[in-house]
């Protein structure tokens, strides 16, 4: 069959004799398949997004990579908690409670500043305070009193 | 380059030694006041370790009052002083940022926050995170028999 009435003028001969074969063969990319074509490109490019389609535990383990980073030389514990990835996860509210709990869980850090702006609550006894593994061990306790850890 | 060599410009020139695995158990401030058991700050929140009869503000004079207890007193200069351990106080625009103690070598010792321990001078802590030495304070070494 003859395609080239499909194909722009000139470009039959030069695409006849390539090397290639006959891909003068119209290959059925019509106005609407194109249309659908962007629209799952967009939609490719729309899913691996991170700022549409972050969860809120990757939030949670950027914005603490983030703190841990700005706060490693730090002893002020105020400075620490004024970072912005900190008052960010702050803000994130009862939904960072579970997510700060496992993290205090698997690596111990200065996750209590938060936790009591969340809470309004302090369990941590005055004789502990400043004791890092007593001060976690009592906010793992929380969290199984409170429902946040299974028991 | 490493962390520590990024936070601190002149650490690198200056010389130092990293001395204990990251931890953050301790702070300089508990580091200073040789205690490596607890986390030290005075913060108004009562969630950190601080003396019960010191008011709870980042400041230069709450520091030295709490240094004070200890026996320390004002000093005027950082040198070695064999009879004597010596305690620096570092200030930046924020309030008191570091506290770090000398060592019989006459360099210094400190806690870098949740960081290393290091051994350092004094002027290899100069900088934006922790600003400059603002107090010296001395104290008598006790007489071991």
């Amino acid at each position: 069959m003859d395609y080239s009435q499909y194909l722009p003028s000139g470009a039959t001969s030069q695409l006849s004799r390539t090397s290639l074969g006959d891909i003068s063969t119209p290959r059925g990319f019509g106005d609407e398949a194109k249309k659908v074509d962007e629209e799952f490109s967009n939609a490719e490019l729309h899913y691996s997004q991170p700022i549409s389609r972050t969860t809120p535990i990757q939030k949670f383990d950027r914005l603490a990579a983030t703190w841990e980073y700005n706060n490693a030389n730090m002893s002020s514990i105020s400075e620490m908690a004024l970072l912005p990835s900190y008052q960010e996860i702050i803000g994130m509210g009862k939904d960072a409670i579970p997510l700060i709990l496992d993290a205090l869980k698997n690596k111990p850090n200065h996750w209590f500043w938060a936790l009591k702006a969340i809470t309004g609550e302090n369990p941590v006894q005055p004789a502990d305070r400043g004791n890092i593994k007593m001060m976690t061990a009592t906010w793992l306790e929380w969290g199984k009193q409170n429902g946040y850890i299974a028991k | 380059m490493s962390d520590i060599e990024n936070s601190f410009p002149n650490i690198a020139q200056e010389g130092y030694t990293i001395c204990s695995p990251k931890s953050i158990e301790y702070n300089c401030i508990a580091w200073a006041a040789d205690d490596n058991s607890k986390w030290w700050w005075p913060d108004i929140d009562l969630l950190y370790y601080w003396p019960e009869n010191l008011p709870r503000e980042a400041t230069l004079e709450t520091f030295v009052a709490m240094f004070s207890e200890k026996g320390y007193k004002i000093c005027d200069n950082a040198e070695l002083e064999t009879e004597y351990e010596k305690v620096a106080i570092y200030t930046n625009e924020t309030g008191v940022t570091h506290a770090t103690k000398q060592l019989e070598s006459g360099k210094w010792t400190s806690k870098l926050g949740p960081n290393h321990d290091i051994e350092h001078t004094l002027i290899g802590l100069f900088g934006k995170e922790y600003g400059r030495v603002a107090q010296i304070l001395k104290r008598k070494k006790l007489k071991i028999s």
